[in-house]
């Protein structure tokens, strides 16, 4: 079942909202892969697949090594003494490999896709292989965000301003090298209820006034 | 030839897609009996259906290797298909230990794998803090969690298990089966297949062919049950 995001205390909780979308392209990939009939087009699939490639790679682009783990104060882990605070710390400093690994998980659904070239439909064993390497993909994608919403982003909440929080939650939503800057958030959109897309407008605006949008 | 085309036995080794269908469905079921587990009750339930599966692929596995391929030398299809069986069986058995594990397996494969593509020099220090880390992870995300992280990562093994074996069956279909048919005359068929369906050395021998009956439409239970008439007469063993 798929939980409303009421409001967005902080900032960083717009990562909720980015997590929503990311299951969601998931779930209708998955979905796509697991009704692949043989002899049916890989067409729909391949759409699906494309979308939820691309927000991966974008967020492994703009989370890895940038605010994500840089804008913390690192004298604050030296003085983490209990244990769960700890693994916090050390689950925070390995998001580039969680995001290495997801990227290895496109890279392997990509593999199977480049072996069935220039195949118009699909055989049983594609049809196999599809599905068991997306699956794989969102397993791992899920334990990643999951983990991200128990540990890492409480400590960004806790150890984050609000302004540096609007700065990361910015970059993520925010792609200022596209020649449509706000395709992320058109994206993340289309997987949020009425009620979750006014809360991100509203961070928008906020980012948007803190960062103007260069036109 | 495939299991959806069958009509006639014309050799007795023609019944290999009807033994592969029988496994289909037993792999599906388990397959499906994951899709929609979500506790920890569910992955006893698991445990029990995925170890069935596993004693019907290793005898079959098993009795293939010894009396099918074994006995075809210099053949390269053959070795292929003993070594299919190895990569399968190896799979199954890492899946079992992983279902043995227990409810947190799936945090413990989460934390480590991630460690993995660390620096070896970062992998060090994180080895050492792994329990604190998969410790902090269980409080945080609370039991609920922890085991809904290992039925996914349950789930998804067993589709590479289930992946694993559908290319076998596929592979033995296209490469084994037509070089059996050729090399191996119809008593030496009935023998493999006698002994691919009847375990001698059990309690209860049929435990196989019953479990086959089970799984196949009326269609397919009559070409069985002509060819189970054919291999109970036959006296002969294989030269």
């Amino acid at each position: 079942m798929t939980v409303e995001i009421t409001t967005l205390e902080q900032p960083i909780d717009a990562m909720y909202l980015i997590h929503k979308a990311l299951r969601g392209e998931a779930d209708r990939t998955v979905e796509l892969a697991r009704r692949l009939e043989n002899g049916c087009s890989l067409q729909a699939f391949k759409l699906a697949f494309t979308a939820w490639a691309t927000a991966i790679m974008y967020h492994a682009e703009k989370e890895v090594g940038t605010a994500m783990s840089n804008s913390v104060d690192e004298s604050r882990r030296a003085a983490a003494h209990d244990p769960v605070e700890r693994a916090k710390w050390s689950l925070l400093e390995q998001e580039d490999s969680e995001y290495a690994r997801l990227l290895e998980g496109v890279q392997d659904v990509m593999t199977v896709l480049e072996e069935d070239i220039g195949s118009t439909s699909v055989i049983s064993r594609t049809k196999q292989h599809l599905y068991g390497q997306v699956i794989a993909l969102r397993v791992a994608q899920e334990d990643h965000l999951e983990t991200e919403e128990a540990m890492v982003i409480p400590l960004l909440r806790e150890n984050l301003s609000p302004d540096s929080q609007l700065t990361v939650v910015g970059g993520l939503l925010i792609d200022r090298d596209a020649d449509d800057q706000r395709w992320v958030i058109d994206w993340i959109s289309q997987d949020l209820t009425p009620k979750e897309n006014e809360l991100l407008l509203g961070l928008e605006s906020r980012i948007n006034q803190a960062q103007p949008v260069a036109l | 030839m495939t299991a959806e085309n069958i009509h006639k036995l014309e050799d007795p080794i023609d019944v290999m897609p009807l033994m592969h269908k029988a496994f289909r469905a037993v792999s599906d079921r388990t397959e499906a009996l994951a899709a929609k587990a979500s506790t920890f009750e569910d992955i006893a339930e698991l445990k029990e259906a995925f170890g069935y599966w596993v004693k019907q692929i290793l005898y079959h596995a098993t009795v293939e290797d010894e009396v099918m391929t074994g006995p075809l030398k210099n053949s390269q299809p053959a070795r292929d298909n003993e070594a299919e069986h190895a990569e399968l069986a190896g799979k199954a058995g890492e899946l079992a230990a992983f279902i043995a594990k227990g409810k947190a397996a799936g945090l413990e494969e989460s934390v480590r794998d991630a460690a993995f593509t660390l620096e070896e020099a970062q992998h060090k220090e994180l080895e050492e803090r792994f329990h604190e880390v998969e410790s902090a992870l269980q409080e945080v995300l609370g039991e609920k969690k922890v085991t809904a992280r290992t039925i996914r990562h349950i789930h998804s093994r067993l589709i590479g298990v289930r992946i694993l074996e559908l290319d076998h069956f596929e592979n033995e279909e296209a490469f084994v089966v037509s070089l059996v048919r050729d090399e191996v005359d119809e008593a030496g068929q009935l023998y493999i297949i006698r002994r691919l369906l009847i375990d001698e050395s059990a309690e209860d021998p049929r435990w196989i062919i019953d479990w086959v009956y089970s799984e196949l439409d009326s269609a397919d239970q009559a070409l069985l049950k002509d060819l189970e008439t054919r291999f109970q007469a036959a006296v002969a063993q294989p030269a």
